[in-house]
């Protein structure tokens, strides 16, 4: 009895809570891309999963999606086509992550509530010529989960690259870091 | 002068752990569940990382649920209200997860050159990363707890509780 009404109380509680899970959302998709039907329908749905981990990577490369290394990240960082919006970042930490320091300017993808950050990611991706997917480096395969949803919400895989040292590699370089929201303003670190 | 004889001796120190075991088995469910349910994509994530299951509905469920649960039982211990039951509930999910636990380190163990305890990870218990072998320790002593609170004779206010619960 016990069991049942803390069982019914949670779900409920999930239903209510802004940050609900989506029950029946595959999270972790290995082998299929995550479609999105469109930015203001918060319904996603998942191809089957075939492979998890490592094996991500190499799905990505296959689906067209290029990785790119510190060097590459750097430059397109320095790169004048990202001051007029044709190169952009892409973070796919949560909130408290992205708030505590990301790139300069990157705009912010939790793909565990894509409805939420969509709407306007997607207007910027569509002018894009390169989107730079990151999260925080070393195991975290948000980012990778993230193309994953940008591939299903329409981006073409030919713009897509995965940050895969994220910023882990991005901070060890001595490159600059925003805090707070985008284009607060609040820098830190880069070399001078 | 106090007629009930479990009002003294063995039967006061019984009832003395009993009602520690509660408080404290509340206090720290309360919280853990209280910091999962705040944050249930990282709790997911990390749930994710044990390979309980490849069912996304499932996992979802666990993640979605388990915190609030957790929470529900831990307000219940709090108020001294279907005391067993919720222990019942508790230690059955202790004992899963301690399994689990215990599974995923060994996994690390045979996969590296780390010494058993000396493996370290966030095993999603909302208390960050932790040392495997305290956290076996520390969840043996919450199952002691949990087995303590199944076991005893429950005052009447609780068997009452639990009587129009189960009714």
């Amino acid at each position: 009895m016990v069991a049942l009404v803390a069982f019914g109380l949670a779900l409920l509680a999930n239903q209510l809570s802004p940050r609900g899970i989506a029950l029946t959302r595959d999270y972790f998709p290995a082998g299929g891309v995550t479609t999105v039907r469109a930015p203001d329908q918060a319904t996603a749905a998942t191809s089957p999963a075939a492979t998890t981990g490592d094996a991500l990577v190499p799905g990505l490369e296959l689906d067209g999606v290029k990785i790119a290394d510190a060097k590459s990240a750097v430059q397109f960082f320095n790169d004048a086509r990202r001051e007029t919006g044709l190169i952009i970042f892409v973070d796919a930490r949560a909130d408290q992550s992205y708030a505590e320091g990301h790139i300069p300017g990157a705009w912010q993808l939790d793909r565990f509530y894509p409805e939420k950050y969509l709407p306007e990611l997607l207007p910027a991706c569509a002018v894009a010529e390169t989107v730079v997917v990151y999260c925080s480096g070393g195991e975290c395969e948000d980012s990778v989960f993230a193309t994953r949803l940008l591939l299903g919400a329409g981006v073409a895989a030919d713009r897509l690259r995965v940050f895969m040292g994220g910023l882990k590699e991005w901070i060890a370089l001595g490159q600059p870091v925003e805090s707070g929201a985008r284009n607060s303003g609040e820098i830190k670190g880069g070399k001078p | 002068m106090n007629p009930d004889p479990e009002s003294r001796g063995p039967g006061r120190l019984v009832r003395s752990a009993g009602h520690l075991a509660r408080l404290v088995l509340a206090a720290l469910f309360l919280y853990t569940g209280a910091v999962k349910a705040l944050h249930p994509a990282d709790f997911l994530k990390l749930l994710h990382e044990y390979h309980l299951t490849s069912q996304p509905l499932l996992l979802n469920l666990v993640a979605a649920t388990l915190p609030w649960v957790e929470v529900c039982c831990g307000g219940l211990l709090l108020v001294g209200r279907a005391v067993r039951g919720t222990a019942l509930l508790l230690l059955i999910q202790l004992i899963v997860f301690t399994g689990a636990i215990i599974a995923r380190a060994m996994s690390i163990h045979a996969g590296g050159e780390l010494p058993f305890c000396a493996i370290r990870f966030d095993c999603g218990c909302g208390t960050g990363e932790v040392n495997v072998c305290r956290k076996i320790l520390e969840n043996g002593i919450l199952i002691l707890c949990a087995a303590w609170l199944l076991a005893i004779r429950s005052d009447k206010r609780n068997l009452r509780s639990d009587q129009a619960a189960s009714a």
